[in-house]
């Protein structure tokens, strides 16, 4: 009993209060810690919870012993005590014992959990958290942001779900040789956030101790930006070699042509002085209109080798004749699609088709679209491919149709994307499709895919100008 | 540490529409575990402990912070937005019908309506209100739980329980299974609380579930929330006790059903 009364001499806080809450008395130990004039409800407004006082008060309200821990502001600083307040005859009494030690301590250590919440929140990078079985329990804004996961979507193993499809088997096996100590966790993969959108991060993840509970922390780095830049580099360096190719084609047919119009003015011209030569022999006459057709065509092939390979990037747009277009490339084009068994056929209603565009562009954007259907076509029992134009309220679709097996539906939001294609390796770059949509757009046009079904069909969407029907 | 980690939470079942599943005094998620199986099947369910129940991380507990139910509110509103599910339908038992109703009634937005079972805004008569207890019943209550705590959930188990042993038998282990001190200053903020003024403030589809014969929230007390809460539903259960998800497990599954959605 000696111990205990020192021990309330000596430590313990009481007091007693009026009904409004006004200090009575109090002892020794409390009386150090009071600012004259204040009320314990004065006291009380410091730092604790609405809900807490209001709790403190209800239960007195309702005549009940109340205990907790509180905060006064004192003239010597905080002071926290553990109280238990209870109902008299008179008011309330209260007996507390000083905690402010150990609520400091316990303050701080919070705050500083707060801190480190608060730096793995706002992290510019990916922040994942698991328990020592790989299993996810938290995530910041930054990985949520990349991954477009809701953390209860990423708790547990959810998060394998946002990985992209062709990485995560590989994903899964890391992380799992990684949680059985086996490997370190230290490389690039895949998020697919949609079907069009994809994060590239790198992550390395580490087993930490936090308050001796195995954690694991894993970190991604987005590449995203990086990835992009270099496969914009890679699509201008492409750009750049086919522009470099057109360029030496473009000399090499400007001295073919040069070469070859010479004799052929000669030979168009003796077929013509024949023609009257030999006006007395019938029967030569149809074989000189072949020649004359024949040194025809060879000059239109040469004319629209050149124009083909022209750069016309710097060129305004320029009226011109879509169906006049068409026919050139048909031209060319004609002779690859015979020798594959291919019937290349083109159907137009109108005379003519005004247009405003770079000519060079739109022909090498059609022959690519005639190349890619004369490929899909190859393992058809049917093979066509058909050209036709069509006239709407405001624009004219030029449409290219095969008779392959069309376009899968997963793929057909990707098809424009640069280097994606489904040719075997090295049969494609994958640039065709979106060197093409850029062009277009630089004619004013739009090129898009028709609707899915069983055939493929491109569409060239072109506006009408003023000097269309 | 984070919430989820710090309370414990576990996410079961799929689909759109959100559970979340918030124990009483003295029990944890265990409790449910007799009718989340069903649940699970037609819902997602978040399932968590309140701080310094269950398996939550009790070094956690600050007696300044969980001093009011409004603390434990606070954790409620924190899971929700830390797991970016709501708007959720919470299904509150007893004490944590009222931590329900503080929560959504500081956050709204982030619940679609609420379920509270066996609920007591004030265990304590005061005035016309009729909680069930006398002052001098509350603090004795009380201070035999702080005298001998593990005799105490002894003795309430089988009360809480409608009679019935073996799940009396569970609610009792639960009840010594949290930490002593935690456990008797949880249980004071508890029966100490009034959260009657929050009643009216709620504009949000409620159900109130009251059991028969209920001791702790007997029909008065449920009522009187019926008609504190605009628009609200009432539905006597035929099962004994407080603790119908345990006592009752078919029966709550199905009123549960009939009622989802709930509408206003």
């Amino acid at each position: 009993m000696m111990h205990l009364k020192r021990f309330i001499e000596d430590r313990a806080l009481t007091f007693e209060l009026e009904r409004s809450f006004l200090v009575r008395s109090c002892n020794a130990n409390f009386e150090r810690y009071l600012t004259p004039g204040k009320s314990f409800h004065d006291l009380l407004a410091y730092e604790n919870s609405t809900g807490m006082v209001d709790g403190l008060r209800a239960a007195l309200g309702a005549n009940l012993e109340w205990s907790g821990e509180v905060a006064f502001p004192t003239k010597l600083g905080i002071l926290y005590a553990e109280i238990s307040v209870y109902p008299t005859d008179s008011g309330y009494a209260g007996i507390g014992i000083d905690v402010t030690e150990q609520a400091l301590v316990r303050k701080k250590l919070l705050q500083q959990l707060e801190f480190r919440d608060q730096l793995i929140k706002q992290s510019p990078v990916g922040v994942f958290l698991a328990d020592k079985l790989g299993s996810c329990f938290s995530v910041n804004d930054c990985w949520k942001e990349m991954t477009g996961l809701k953390l209860y979507e990423a708790i547990g193993d959810g998060w394998l779900n946002a990985v992209h499809p062709e990485d995560r088997e590989s994903v899964t096996q890391d992380w799992n040789s990684f949680k059985l100590g086996e490997l370190s966790f230290e490389r690039e993969y895949r998020y697919q956030r949609s079907s069009q959108s994809t994060t590239y991060v790198f992550a390395k993840a580490v087993m930490m101790n936090i308050s001796g509970v195995p954690q694991i922390f894993r970190l991604e780095n987005d590449l995203t930006p990086l990835i992009l830049r270099d496969q914009q580099m890679e699509h201008q360096r492409t750009q750049i070699e086919a522009s470099a190719r057109l360029a030496a084609l473009g000399v090499m047919a400007s001295g073919i042509s040069h070469e070859i119009n010479n004799p052929l003015t000669i030979i168009d011209g003796m077929a013509e002085v024949l023609g009257y030569e030999l006006v007395a022999f019938p029967n030569a006459r149809p074989k000189l209109e072949g020649i004359k057709r024949n040194v025809g065509r060879i000059s239109s092939i040469i004319r629209s080798m050149k124009t083909l390979a022209r750069d016309g990037s710097c060129d305004e747009l320029e009226s011109h004749d879509l169906r006049r277009i068409c026919d050139e490339v048909l031209l060319i084009a004609e002779p690859k699609f015979c020798e594959h068994g291919v019937a290349l056929t083109f159907h137009c209603n109108l005379a003519l088709v005004p247009i405003r565009c770079r000519v060079s562009e739109i022909e090498q954007v059609l022959l690519n679209l005639l190349n890619n259907a004369l490929d899909a076509v190859q393992e058809s029992e049917e093979k066509w491919v058909k050209l036709e134009i069509e006239v709407h309220p405001k624009k004219f679709l030029l449409k290219v149709s095969d008779s392959g097996p069309g376009i899968p539906e997963a793929i057909r939001v990707s098809i424009f994307n640069p280097f994606f294609t489904t040719k075997a390796p090295g049969k494609g770059s994958g640039l065709g499709l979106s060197i093409s949509k850029t062009l277009i757009s630089a004619n004013g046009a739009e090129l898009y895919l028709g609707p899915s079904g069983l055939r493929t069909t491109f569409i060239l969407d072109f506006p009408q100008t003023e000097e269309s029907p | 540490m984070n919430i989820i980690k710090r309370n414990n939470v576990n996410l079961l079942g799929s689909g759109d529409e959100v559970l979340m599943l918030s124990h009483g005094y003295g029990c944890s998620q265990e409790m449910w575990r007799l009718v989340s199986p069903e649940l699970e099947k037609t819902h997602r369910l978040v399932l968590f402990d309140h701080m310094g129940s269950g398996a939550s991380e009790a070094a956690y507990y600050d007696k300044g912070k969980y001093g009011s139910l409004a603390g434990y509110a606070d954790d409620v509103i924190e899971v929700i937005e830390d797991l970016g599910i709501g708007p959720v339908t919470f299904v509150g038992h007893s004490v944590s019908a009222m931590i329900g109703v503080s929560a959504a009634v500081k956050r709204p937005d982030l619940f679609k309506a609420l379920i509270l079972v066996t609920p007591s805004p004030c265990y304590v008569n005061s005035g016309d209100y009729v909680g069930g207890f006398t002052s001098e019943a509350i603090e004795g209550l009380i201070r035999s739980l702080e005298s001998n705590y593990a005799g105490w959930a002894e003795a309430i188990a089988p009360v809480l329980t409608g009679n019935d042993p073996q799940q009396g038998k569970m609610i009792a282990t639960s009840f010594c299974q949290i930490r002593p001190d935690i456990a008797k200053h949880f249980a004071r903020v508890t029966f100490t609380s009034d959260s009657r003024s929050e009643l009216p403030k709620l504009d949000l589809p409620t159900l109130i579930l009251q059991c028969k014969d209920d001791v702790i929230a007997p029909e008065v007390v449920g009522d009187y929330v019926h008609r504190q809460i605009k628009g609200s539903h009432f539905v006597k259960l035929a099962s004994n006790g407080h603790c119908p998800h345990l006592t009752a497990p078919t029966e709550f599954v199905e009123v549960l059903r009939a009622h989802l959605p709930l509408r206003a």
